[in-house]
């Protein structure tokens, strides 16, 4: 799903990289480091950057050594996706230095992706290669039948499209059970009673977060007894960006729910760290607008340059570094296997047992998808206390989200309800992984800006 | 010999002298074969000449827009040299030239005064306003300062150059035919101003190729011919008669019978009626125009350039629309039909501009010729061998000096390039010609050719209508000449032709 | 559900980029040259400022370095078709490319940082905000009220003419094209520094530089049209999120602002013609 918008930009980039090369080698006399510099660093995808392992005193034991190739649809300065996934990389690299080796592709195109990873196979001897874009799929699959001996590892795809193909693994970290807390926050701060969400598309991936936090928003409201009971909460859900990077459409759609929706709490799916200033910005003009992390802990992130951030609630963080180091061991162990993953609460942790809430981790790092640090000046205690407990719940799947009775509107692609309100599951029921993962329907509460 | 007085006088009241100008431009055009003048304070120094005969270009010398090849220019007596029209503007002088050059997006005022800040006068806008409200009043001259030079019509922008050159040409006012764009009222006050402003003790250089205007304006008049000046007269000497002679030379008295006796058929190939059309400023440029051409006749229409040819040469060929009147063509109105249909009624064209309206330039001959064919190829794909072998025929029987027929048709001469065009459209059955200006820039051999081929499409049934600037061409080869002034058509002038009557036609 | 007056003063943050770059090549545009490049300097700019704030945390060494990293791209133009005859639409273009990949040369310097403090605000306005407008009446100023701007928009009307009375044609339009490319840096720099608080990031421009040309042309290369068409454009851009609500298509929305502002430019064009205004003449023709 992810990659889907990404493709273009990325592609494009290229052709201006390799253009402003160009263009430079013609303008500028002066530019000649320039141009060499930015040929070795992101023209040519073709050369994968090494990674030098750290322990080089332990070569006489000849050990097996596992070889792993990362490939990028972006920059890994990119501070967003790619970035998180080099992260985990690193994290393995670190953990698996004696006998992992690990290098990584960045900025390849999707329509390339086949013939540069296949180049890479033929030159070197890798193990495993994990591919961090939906649109890598085609090659994936390709390659996977021309190199069985190869273990492949596709991020965000369908499992459904690989069943065929025994050395292709397909992982994802899933965030809606965070959202569900992420809403329960917004709803117990509010003060206007109306939140709101700022898609970028309408995937099922961000249809099922949206549900879930406008679920938990409405949870949260209930239950600190205000707007109605959670009855009169009024969820707005913009336009999508369409676009998965898109600060400045990001900036507007968060402005507008706030100068003309008087929404207070802000949650989102955008790849920057747009919409969290917006809504710090609102501060500085005497007004209280709250938003969240996404993918990654922006509070500590501005933090670090010199800002504490008064709109930030909490936010879902993701760690790629467990899953690929479960997947790695397996593959050192000889114990691989095809599998889906589909990393949620409690996955990828050394306990998945509940916790009292006094030691509830909520707010901070574990496993793959966590809570970002809990804004205890804002939250009220009560609603904290049950973010802990639901969360360590959530661990052990005894609270899950989506459980029925649920009334929803199917939408289209761009948020326009299809139908009046439904019993989309029925009481005591919970949704499946299928019934999740192709998901088309809003919420009833949900108030879509698209007419 | 001149005695000593006398060359002191004439010292004095010479402003500028130029000795020997020539000037050749790039295109190896000699514009002026060694031009010698004396300016004088306080004359009006009319310059006529056909067009082309190189008055433009001088004047152009004498204000500083052209360097000549050779030559001196001397101004009071000392030798100066002129790198721009600003170096010349320091000597108090300025030129009005034919077509206003203004900026379209300033006002008046602007204009004005940037000219001002660049001959170095630094003044405000307050006092350059009333600096030229006195200009305005004292010769009588009447513009908004304030409007915008692209609302003005085109005498009112000559206007804005006139103001521009009383400010600036302290010393000699140059007028490059300053009433073309005028009205006869309008000329007539130009006329005084120009008066006004030689009394002053300024020098007046008035251009043009009206005679009655030179006679009328002038304390002298030089008359130029080919590049050269061939005789300066003064205002007491000066008559109609003798000014035609200087200016169109020995050939006023010589008839040339080369022509032979046509046949006349009552039936008209080409009949144009109450043409009115519009130019590209949106003025009348064909004030309804009525003309006749008949099966083997060659029909001349003599003018100077400029008198609405083009428009017509551009109307008959069906580029430009006509606002009123008809066009028949062997009976059929043509009017509101594209030129393709024209074409297929049998009409040929040798336009003016050999490369870009006549020949595609870059591509090679033989294409040129086939393209001239391809309306009457009905077949779905292109038979290039066909086209080549033809093209290789036409080209040795036209006698067309070339390397091979796969050049580039721009490598070949001017002469040749015409006689591929002509070769082209002749090799498709042709009852009327359209020509303009067939024989510009040839040299003598390819014009008798073009002439004579000319010629020979009369004796085979054709008709011609021949557009020209060539006095000698059109007598040659004309049974009959109108002449078109000011987008009037004048005649028909019959054989024997009255060369004097033609020229008074075409000057007034 | 319409706060008029957040859209209102959103407009003025979208539209300052705009104005700025469009005031600049404005310049170019009247001193007889298009510089279609206008994307490029903006996007060097953005990184460029954006690097320098993150370096130096400086508001105003941001902008300075932004402004003369884009006129720097715009020397090349300067060099290129001043200097050696070559194509100005097809250097503009070139400008285009290079200024992109350069803009992801140096902005993964930045690695998408926040440098500079958040934009200071001048209560509803910032200082950016303040200076376009400024700018545009000093170059309306210049333009109208002094010679050299007269001789300035000589030179567009007619190159020729201009070359043959002795107009300083080429100085003032090198001159113009610089200083056009420095506001076209300013103007990157503001998206990063102000619509993206201190950050750079990849296609940042997003056309940006394609809207302030449409603008020119809109403003009818006034200074104060710029404003007008300008701020008419920032609206849109405001007002885009906004649209889907007052239930104009979403399938729409999106391109909506780019199609108004394309049937403004027909609209005004027509308008022009009727009144027979034309652009400055020289523009568009490839006299040299």
């Amino acid at each position: 799903m992810r990659g889907l918008s990404e493709k273009v930009s990325r592609r494009d980039f290229l052709k201006l990289a390799t253009a402003s090369v160009i263009g430079l080698a013609i303008g500028l006399g002066g530019g000649y480091a320039w141009g060499r510099e930015s040929s070795t660093k992101t023209a040519t995808p073709q050369t994968p950057s090494k990674t030098t392992t750290s322990s080089t005193t332990s070569t006489s034991l000849a050990q097996r050594k596992i070889r792993a190739l990362w490939i990028y649809v972006g920059p890994i300065g990119d501070y967003g996706w790619t970035k998180a996934h080099d992260d985990g990389r690193k994290y393995v690299q670190n953990k698996f230095g004696k006998w992992l080796v690990t290098r990584y592709l960045e900025k390849v195109p999707e329509d390339q992706a086949y013939s540069v990873i296949k180049d890479q196979l033929e030159t070197t001897r890798y193990d495993a290669v994990f591919a961090t874009s939906w649109g890598y799929m085609n090659a994936v699959k390709r390659l996977a039948e021309e190199y069985p001996q190869v273990f492949f590892y596709h991020c965000s795809g369908p499992w459904e499209y690989f069943k065929d193909e025994k050395n292709v693994t397909t992982y994802f970290a899933e965030f809606y059970q965070l959202y569900f807390l992420n809403g329960i926050a917004g709803g117990a701060v509010t003060e206007t009673c109306k939140v709101g969400y700022v898609p970028a598309f309408l995937t099922p991936e961000v249809i099922r977060h949206i549900n879930a936090f406008a679920m938990g928003s409405v949870y949260g409201a209930k239950l600190m007894g205000k707007c109605g009971n959670g009855e009169k909460l009024e969820i707005y859900v913009t336009k999508p960006l369409n676009a998965w990077f898109a600060p400045s459409a990001a900036r507007n759609a968060a402005k507008m729910l706030v100068d003309n929706y008087d929404v207070d709490v802000i949650a989102y799916t955008e790849d920057s760290t747009s919409i969290l200033e917006t809504a710090e910005s609102y501060w500085d003009e005497g007004k209280k607008v709250y938003s969240f992390s996404h993918y990654s802990n922006m509070y500590e992130y501005f933090l670090k340059k010199g800002k504490k951030l008064r709109s930030h609630l909490t936010g879902q963080v993701a760690n790629w570094g467990p899953i690929y180091e479960y997947l790695l061991a397996r593959l050192y162990a000889n114990d691989a296997f095809k599998e889906d993953i589909w990393a949620r609460l409690g996955d990828f942790t050394p306990i998945r047992w509940k916790r009292p809430i006094s030691e509830s981790k909520a707010g901070q790092p574990e496993g793959a998808v966590y809570l970002a640090p809990l804004n205890t000046k804002v939250i009220p205690s009560k609603a904290i206390i049950k973010i802990k407990e639901l969360y360590e719940d959530m661990r052990e799947l005894l609270f899950e989200p989506f459980t029925g009775p649920i009334w929803g509107y199917r939408i289209d692609s761009e948020g326009r309800p299809q139908e009046s309100p439904k019993l989309k599951v029925p009481p005591g029921v919970r949704l499946g992984r299928n019934d999740l993962w192709y998901i088309n329907w809003f919420y009833e509460k949900i108030t879509s800006l698209v007419k | 010999m001149m005695d000593k007085q006398e060359y002191a006088q004439k010292v004095q009241k010479t402003i500028m002298n130029v000795k020997n100008i020539v000037v050749i431009y790039p295109n190896g055009v000699v514009a002026n074969k060694g031009v010698s003048l004396d300016i004088h304070k306080g004359e009006i120094l009319g310059i006529l000449g056909e067009n082309g005969a190189g008055k433009t270009t001088l004047m152009k010398v004498i204000s500083g827009r052209l360097r000549p090849s050779s030559g001196e220019i001397y101004i009071e007596g000392k030798k100066v040299q002129f790198r721009s029209a600003r170096d010349a503007l320091k000597y108090g002088i300025a030129m009005v030239p034919q077509h206003p050059q203004l900026f379209g997006g300033l006002s008046v005022l602007e204009d004005l005064g940037l000219s001002l800040k660049l001959a170095g006068m630094n003044i405000s806008r307050e006092r350059l306003r009333s600096k030229i409200e006195e200009i305005e009043e004292k010769y009588g001259i009447n513009i908004d300062l304030e409007a915008k030079i692209w609302r003005l019509s085109m005498g009112e922008r000559q206007k804005v150059d006139l103001v521009r050159t009383i400010l600036l040409g302290k010393k000699i006012i140059i007028l490059d035919e300053p009433t073309t764009h005028l009205t006869p009222m309008e000329s007539e006050k130009l006329i005084n101003i120009m008066k006004k402003l030689s009394k002053e003790g300024r020098a007046v250089l008035f251009i043009t190729h009206k005679l009655k205007e030179a006679l009328m304006a002038s304390d002298r008049i030089a008359v130029m011919r080919k590049g050269k000046i061939v005789g300066i007269v003064k205002k007491e000497e000066a008559s109609e008669e003798l000014l035609i002679k200087l200016m169109f030379g020995d050939k006023i008295d010589s008839e040339i019978s080369y022509v032979k006796a046509q046949k006349r058929e009552r039936d008209k190939v080409l009949e144009v009626i109450n043409l009115w059309v519009k130019g590209p400023h949106g003025v009348w440029s064909l004030k309804g125009i009525d003309l006749h051409v008949f099966h083997n006749e060659i029909v001349g229409i003599a003018g100077i350039a400029g008198n609405g040819q083009r428009e017509l040469f551009e109307t008959l060929l069906g580029l430009r629309k006509a606002s009123k009147g008809r066009i028949i063509i062997k009976g059929v109105d043509v009017t509101k039909k594209a030129p393709l249909y024209r074409r297929l009624l049998g009409l040929a064209v040798i336009p003016e501009e050999r490369l870009g309206w006549a020949l595609v330039p870059g591509k090679s001959i033989f294409y040129n010729i086939a393209l001239g064919l391809v309306f009457d190829d009905k077949s779905f794909f292109i038979d290039w061998k066909r086209y080549k072998t033809l093209a290789r025929k036409v080209v040795k029987m036209f006698d067309v000096k070339l390397g091979s027929v796969d050049d580039p048709v721009d490598s070949l001469s001017g002469g040749n390039m015409q006689k591929v065009i002509v070769a082209r459209e002749l090799l498709r059955s042709v009852d009327l010609v359209l020509a303009m200006n067939p024989t510009a820039g040839l040299d003598f051999k390819a014009t008798l050719a073009v002439r004579r081929t000319l010629a020979s499409l009369r004796s085979r049934g054709s008709s011609v209508l021949l557009i020209s600037e060539d006095l000698d061409e059109l007598t040659e080869l004309s049974n009959r000449i109108y002449v078109m002034s000011r987008g009037v058509i004048k005649g028909p002038f019959e054989r024997p032709f009255n060369l004097k009557e033609i020229a008074k036609a075409m000057t007034t | 559900m319409v706060n008029v007056m957040s859209i209102l003063t959103n407009g003025l943050s979208n539209a300052t980029p705009l104005i700025l770059a469009a005031l600049g090549e404005m310049l170019v545009e009247r001193s007889g040259k298009v510089n279609l490049g206008v994307e490029g300097m903006m996007a060097v700019g953005a990184a460029a400022g954006s690097l320098a704030g993150v370096k130096w945390n400086s508001l105003a060494g941001s902008f300075l370095v932004g402004g003369l990293s884009g006129a720097l791209l715009s020397l090349i133009y300067v060099v290129a078709v001043i200097g050696l005859n070559a194509d100005q639409i097809v250097t503009g273009l070139i400008l285009v490319f290079m200024g992109i990949g350069l803009s992801e040369l140096i902005g993964i310097k930045t690695g998408g940082t926040p440098g500079t403090p958040l934009f200071p605000s001048l209560g509803p306005f910032d200082y950016l905000e303040v200076f376009s407008i400024v700018l545009a009446v000093f170059l309306w100023f210049l333009l109208y009220k002094t010679w050299t701007g007269v001789e300035l928009r000589a030179i567009g009307e007619d190159e020729l003419s201009a070359l043959e009375r002795g107009l300083r044609v080429k100085t003032l339009r090198v001159i113009s094209i610089i200083v056009g490319g420095f506001l076209a840096g300013v103007a990157g720099t503001y998206l990063s520094d102000s619509f993206h608080y201190g950050r750079w990031y990849s296609g940042i421009t997003g056309g940006m530089g394609w809207i302030a040309i449409g603008d020119v042309i809109l403003g009818y290369w006034h200074p104060f049209g710029i404003l007008i068409s300008g701020y008419f454009t920032g609206l849109l851009f405001a007002m885009k999120p906004l649209l889907p609500t007052i239930g104009i298509p979403a399938e729409l929305a999106d391109a909506l602002p780019y199609f108004l502002v394309l049937v403004a430019l027909i609209i005004v064009t027509f308008i022009y013609k009727r009144l027979g205004i034309s652009p400055p003449a020289s523009v568009w023709k490839t006299i040299r």
